[in-house]
């Protein structure tokens, strides 16, 4: 039971992480690959400060949900002034030299993990509660960028998507919008990342890199790219499917590299065969459909 | 309204791709009420004139003035919200909005972008809207496309769509329409319309350029034509005259 | 502060080193300027040259020459698939830019990860023993590794430049990167030019990646994680479209690197890479090359 129960918590904090995500990438037609490194800035930086200060775990959480925000900021806003191109580029080198410091400093426990993060419920149904705050969560960031999207402001996000050099030349700031919704998308993650750390009570760097990436990637494409549904049913089939292969008993060091086969596999027969993704409506305009112009 | 505070200027604008100049040291001045042909072989430079204006593409060297006041080093959406309105060749509509979404989010003082909350708390969108939508449903009846109001551009024609395109640059209001081959590929009713609507914004005292291929549509309705080849002003001129040019007239049509 | 023997030394490694980089850097600037796409699969690519040459070498034991040409063969076959059955594809779906970087950053990962499932994640080697002939001139360490490498690449981007820039191909690859249609309209096969340009770039990755092996133990990860990431650095330092630019952004990169160990930390120095995007998306976001260029123009038009 306990092992369900666990694992349909990490479907939801994927839930969390996949919805985020689509925010920037399927709407925002960005994309960022260091969307993982958020979740992991969310992950570290709240144990750390739920280690080092004495205040409420929750409110760590957001705290380093905050943080996360505002690396995405930084890192977002030099390159998208320049083109969509670099923030593929510069994520790219901030995923990399996050972990690479995360991997190397001894307070984040380097390569050997961080432990010892205490715990956001210590109550004898612990998991179960967890769950039920989580699928919370889940459900309100499926609901945030619902609202987003169909608001005047998600409007913009779809024009600016469809053409944004019409966009900015009718008088609108292409920039503050993508910024902002990078930033909100890497907060979302971060908070996930907090949620994450305080119930598994360790991480480790390895789950951060090029492998998180793809899952990642693996949860919007599937799911369908665009759709508010989409990415959050990838996130739950893509998290609970590998369980099966568990049985097998293979060692990790053949699971994880088969792990990422399969998902990158998907990927690529979905970019060919079936681009609307799963929930995505097949008249053409969802999953990675949704940018063309 | 004085005549120079909204009076568009450029002085010795240049700007080279690769080495190749495809605007070179140009010095006009667009008049209020005037509608101004640009004419010119493919490759003269003329959409990249009206992207030098619109801040599209930044120039190398000179300067944009717009009602005396040097507007080179902003961006395009923030001379967009001075009034500079632009259509392009290629329509660039936002094909996943409605045409009344499309008109709406082009109004220089919309709200929506400036949201900080990224419309989380904005419950009250159709209020906000009904500010512009009258204006948007106005523009679009006044292009005879009233009835497509909730359609996505794809489901239009191409002339229509043009007409959408010039519609979207007037929902600017803005004191400066520039429109890159509005005739292009299109005919009969739309063209007329197209007409039409130059006209009547030449009597609200905007400044109107055009750049078009269709000599009899320049004839009839440009006040003057600016003669663009290889990046330079070659003449402006009335329109009956440079047509009579025997040199330009060769030039033009490849002789 | 530091002995003049140490700062030689220093550059001759850098630049040694450099021969690969070198190789990594023009090749994703070639398929970048050519096919127009930003091919971060050239990752799996050097995942599927090194691989291929670890099977013919160890396993299959075959004689080094020929192993060495069966690769090249496989990695450029590998990239024409590439470029015909995927990147191709989507071009002429018109598939919109994201769902190119999707699938070729998918792609390098899907063959890092198929290449950790056969060979495992332990570093591999090409040949059992790494030890090259070590040659003392005026008290710098020269290995024989160091002049094969060098002189090898060198040769190759020499013919490169040559192919480039005097022969009928290097005028169409040029003529393709600035205007497919019009290209087309020359009688130009962009689909042709598409594949001998991959051709070229698979051919450099291979050469690359084998004298990379011939010198250190590589893991499946490593071309993703640390080679892909130096050539797309050179790649923006030298500013898009020039290729040969981003070789020598490659040899800076490389020097730099070399050099670096005098002020920080050999653990720190890959930090500097990374930094270094962040630091020309600021301040040269179109490169220095061809900054350079724009600079002249507006000096010339000033006076
Ligand atoms: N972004 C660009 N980069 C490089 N060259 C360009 C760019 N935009 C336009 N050009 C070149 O500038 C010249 C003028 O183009 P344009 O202004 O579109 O001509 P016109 O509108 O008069 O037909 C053409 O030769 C075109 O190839
Ligand atoms: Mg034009």
């Amino acid at each position: 039971m306990e092992y369900f129960i666990s694992l349909f918590i990490l479907a939801s904090i994927n839930v969390i992480l996949a919805t985020s995500f689509n925010l920037i990438l399927g709407y925002g037609g960005l994309l960022s690959v260091a969307q993982p490194i958020f979740f992991a800035i969310g992950a570290y930086c709240s144990a750390l400060i739920a280690i080092y200060f004495d205040i409420p775990i929750f409110l760590s959480i957001i705290f380093a949900s905050l943080i996360a925000g505002v690396f995405a900021f930084g890192v977002s806003l030099p390159s998208l002034r320049v083109s969509g191109d670099y923030l593929v580029v510069s994520t790219l080198g901030f995923q990399l030299g996050t972990l690479h410091i995360i991997n190397n400093i001894e307070i984040t426990g380097a390569a050997g993990g961080l432990s010892n993060i205490p715990p956001l419920i210590s109550h004898p149904y612990r998991s179960l509660l967890t769950l039920l705050i989580v699928v919370c969560f889940a459900v309100l960031s499926i609901w945030m960028v619902r609202k987003i999207m169909r608001s005047a402001y998600g409007r913009a996000i779809t024009a600016l998507r469809n053409d944004e050099i019409a966009f900015s030349s009718l008088g609108r700031n292409p920039i503050r919008i993508k910024v902002l919704i990078v930033a909100l998308s890497a907060a979302m993650a971060g908070f996930a990342g907090g949620i994450y750390s305080h119930y598994y009570l360790y991480i480790t760097p390895e789950q951060f890199g090029i492998f998180a990436t793809a899952t990642l990637l693996t949860m919007v494409v599937i799911g369908g790219a665009g759709t508010v549904l989409g990415p959050a049913f990838g996130a739950i089939i893509i998290t609970t499917l590998p369980e099966i292969i568990t049985f097998l008993n293979l060692p990790v060091s053949i699971m994880a590299p088969l792990q990422g086969v399969i998902f990158t596999g998907l990927v690529l027969i979905f970019i060919f065969v079936k681009p609307s993704g799963l929930i995505g409506s097949t008249r053409g305009l969802d999953g990675l459909e949704i940018w063309k112009k | 309204m004085s005549e120079i505070e909204h009076s568009l200027e450029t002085v010795n604008l240049t700007k080279n791709f690769g080495g190749k100049m495809v605007a070179n040291h140009i010095n006009i001045k667009f008049k209020q009420g005037f509608v101004s042909g640009l004419i010119g072989p493919n490759g003269a430079g003329k959409t990249t004139l009206f992207n030098l204006i619109s801040g599209n593409i930044k120039s190398d060297y000179g300067d944009v003035y717009l009602g005396g006041k040097k507007i080179n080093k902003m961006s395009d959406f923030q001379r967009a919200r001075l009034g500079i309105a632009r259509t392009w060749q290629m329509n660039r509509l936002f094909n996943s909005l409605s045409l009344i979404d499309n008109l709406i989010i082009s109004q220089r003082s919309d709200y929506s972008d400036k949201s900080l909350s990224l419309g989380l708390f904005d419950f009250n969108r159709a209020k906000k809207d009904a500010l512009y939508e009258d204006i948007a449903a106005n523009l679009l009846k006044r292009v005879g496309l009233l009835d497509y109001r909730n359609s996505v551009p794809a489901e239009l024609s191409y002339g229509q769509q043009k007409l959408v395109a010039i519609a979207r640059a007037l929902m600017n209001d803005g004191n400066i329409i520039m429109l890159d081959e509005p005739m292009a590929g299109v005919e009969g009713r739309t063209h007329n319309k197209i007409k039409e609507i130059i006209l009547e914004e030449k009597t609200r005292k905007k400044t109107i350029i055009v750049i078009e291929h269709n000599m009899r549509f320049i004839r009839e309705i440009c006040d003057e034509g600016i003669f663009l080849v290889n990046g330079q002003i070659k003449a402006v001129d009335s329109v009956a005259s440079l047509m009579n040019d025997v040199e330009l007239t060769r030039i033009y049509f490849g002789g | 502060m530091f002995s003049s023997d140490i700062l030689l030394q220093l550059g001759w490694t850098g630049l040694a080193t450099s021969s690969f980089y070198m190789l990594f850097a023009t090749a994703f600037a070639l398929v970048l300027k050519v096919n127009q796409v930003w091919n971060f699969g050239q990752a799996g690519l050097m995942v599927i040259g090194y691989f291929s040459c670890y099977i013919f070498l160890q396993i299959l034991d075959f004689f080094p020459l020929w192993a060495i040409l069966f690769s090249i063969l496989v990695t450029v076959f590998a990239g024409c698939c590439l470029e015909k059955y995927g990147f191709g594809v989507l071009r002429e779906r018109k598939s919109p830019p994201l769902t190119f970087f999707i699938f070729s950053i998918v792609i390098a990962q899907f063959f890092v990860f198929l290449a950790e499932l056969i060979f495992g994640t332990t570093p591999k080697t090409l040949y059992p023993s790494l030890n090259s002939k070590i040659n003392l001139f005026y008290g710098i360490v020269i290995t024989n590794w160091d002049l094969f490498a060098l002189i090898s690449s060198i040769i190759i981007m020499s013919v490169l430049y040559f192919i480039m820039k005097k022969t009928k191909l290097g005028y169409s690859m040029t003529a393709v990167s600035d205007n497919p249609e019009l290209a087309e309209m020359y009688g130009i096969k962009k689909e042709y030019i598409y594949l001998y340009s991959i051709s070229i770039s698979s051919f450099l990755l291979f050469w690359g990646m084998y004298l990379f092996g011939t010198k250190a133990a590589i893991f499946p990860s490593t071309p993703l994680l640390q080679l892909l990431v130096f050539a797309v650095i050179a790649t923006i330092i030298a500013g898009i479209g020039n290729v040969f630019g981003a070789a020598l952004a490659a040899v800076f990169l490389s020097l730099l690197q070399a050099f670096s160990i005098l002020l920080i930390p050999s653990k720190w120095q890959i930090l500097i890479a990374y930094g270094l995007i962040f630091f020309i998306i600021l301040f040269f976001p179109k490169g220095f090359v061809i900054n350079l260029e724009v600079f002249k123009i507006k000096k010339n038009k000033g006076s």
